[in-house]
């Protein structure tokens, strides 16, 4: 076996399971998309924040993403406070999205309701 | 060909880590949002963590006050920046996104600060002093390697804010923490043991950690595996202790120099062991028993009640640590084996100590990978320095 494929092959494994802020594993999320909607909650806590956004899907009805953000303290130097986000906010989130179909994922970065776009 | 595969392993997930990360974790007390801060867009970048969209660099504001003083008076800067690596020039170093730093420059100087291609410059001028020369370091209390190394009692200070200093300092080697330009590793007499250890026969070394990745329980992190993750340590020390205290998960090691282990820590085993020091010269070493073997370390899953680690601490430089840790295992390996690396100090202005994380939120990600679940156990633990 060539060493260049192996090496491409074992580096390709590794960046999808690898540790993301070292918390957890990304290996549950795949893909990319970006949501909007309303937030409904947005909680500040670690190890991860999260913000709650509700949207509707294709036949219209009513979904609550839950985006996960990185930890406070990464999001801290990204410009976040505890009051970046609140209730009711028009915002956009675009990251992974679960492998299990769940509305869940793992926003990389938010689009804020002062047209901000910030990482998250 | 299983030698190439190790690096490229390593050097995949080192990475990994770098595309993921925050480019400063801010200690500083002023971190934080600006008010009023003018809106921007951000160029659109493609995926999500993992493939993280890169936001343009920006500086929202550099200020001095006063920005006109006299001989021996200090100015304050203040500067907010997104997105990026800050540093100024004149001996004031790399800087958290948003922060402050007194400064009491000698003559008129013009502070620039940098991120990536994206400047911003402002002049202090000092009364009855002409322009400084461009590049040179106008500004008393510059930091750097090239200061003497502080010490206590005649040994050396370990005391500062060690950490995941951002992308630049990974340099195809690094990965949290490790110093951007690493000065020669000093002797040592356990230089020539192996990386990984030798188990003995019929022991199971499967993996048996969260499989949503073996640090996203929260649990304590003990000995190196706690700079496995991209968040800071800090060292205090005096006379007669040394205290490591790792943000996350917020745990801690309170050292006691020259005596010796607490008399049943052998029968009452916790988390981060039991851990006292002595000196080598000028390197302490610290000597940890007791652990609890409900982790991983050092390559074995789940130690046995008779793991023991060594770790040495040498200073090479003013600001850097130069860390080493040997680990034995009698019940599930033979002999010792060793890791290594160095430790940048993190002396940005304004950065003074690290930050609380309590993990008040976790949650259970193993429903997230639907039917098919999460990735099978391997063999081989997780070892923080790997």
């Amino acid at each position: 076996m060539s060493r260049i494929p192996a090496l491409l092959l074992v580096c390709a494994c590794l960046i999808a399971v690898a540790p993301l802020g070292a918390h957890h594993s990304t290996a549950m999320y795949t893909g990319s998309r970006t949501i909007a909607g309303t937030v409904v909650k947005f909680e500040w806590t670690n190890p991860h924040a999260h913000v709650y956004i509700e949207t509707k899907d294709e036949k219209g009805a009513t979904v609550v993403w839950d985006c996960e953000l990185m930890s406070l303290n990464h999001l801290r130097s990204y410009g976040w406070t505890a009051k970046t986000v609140k209730p009711g906010d028009m915002v956009s989130a675009t990251g992974m999205y679960a492998r299990s179909g769940d509305p869940s994922m793992i926003a990389s970065r938010m689009k804020l309701a002062d047209g901000r776009e910030i990482s998250s | 060909m299983k030698r190439v595969l190790t690096v490229a392993s390593f050097l995949a997930v080192w990475v990994c880590v770098a595309s993921t990360q925050a480019p400063q974790t801010p200690q500083g007390a002023n971190a934080g949002q600006q008010p009023g801060a003018p809106a921007q867009g951000a160029a659109p970048g493609q995926g999500g963590r993992g493939g993280r969209a890169p936001i343009t660099p920006r500086i929202v504001r550099f200020e001095a006050s006063p920005s006109s003083i006299k001989p021996g008076e200090s100015v304050v800067l203040s500067w907010a920046t997104e997105a990026g690596t800050p540093a100024i020039d004149n001996g004031v170093g790399a800087v958290p996104p948003r922060g402050t730093a007194k400064i009491t420059p000698r003559v008129t100087t013009t502070y620039t600060l940098t991120m990536g291609d994206v400047t911003r410059s402002l002049t202090v001028t000092v009364a009855g002093t002409a322009a400084a020369t461009p590049g040179a370091a106008n500004t008393a209390g510059a930091s750097g390697a090239t200061q003497p190394i502080a010490r206590i009692d005649g040994k050396p200070d370990f005391s500062g804010i060690y950490g995941f200093t951002g992308m630049a300092s990974l340099g195809g080697r690094g990965g949290r923490g490790a110093a951007a330009a690493a000065p020669a590793a000093p002797a040592s007499p356990f230089a020539d043991l192996p990386a990984r250890p030798t188990l003995k026969p019929g022991v199971d070394n499967t993996a048996k950690p969260n499989p949503a990745g073996g640090t996203a329980d929260c649990m304590p992190l003990p000995a190196d595996t706690a700079f496995g993750v991209p968040y800071p340590f800090q060292v205090f020390q005096n006379k007669n202790y040394v205290l490591i205290v790792n943000e996350y998960p917020g745990t801690f090691r309170i050292i006691p120099i020259d005596q010796p282990h607490r008399a049943d820590a052998a029968d009452d085993p916790t988390w981060m062991g039991d851990s006292v020091a002595h000196w080598d010269g000028d390197t302490l070493v610290i000597d940890t028993i007791g652990y609890n073997g409900k982790h991983s370390i050092g390559g074995i899953q789940e130690p046995s009640d008779r793991f023991h680690t060594i770790e040495r601490l040498t200073r090479t430089n003013a600001k850097d640590i130069f860390y080493e840790i040997i680990y034995e295992d009698p019940e599930k390996a033979t002999g010792q084996w060793r890791a290594s690396r160095t430790f940048a100090g993190d002396t940005r202005a304004g950065v003074n100590k690290i930050l609380e994380f309590v993990c008040e939120n976790n949650r259970n990600y193993v429903p997230l990978f639907g039917p098919q679940g999460p990735p099978a156990p391997q063999q081989g633990g997780r070892g923080g320095l790997q």
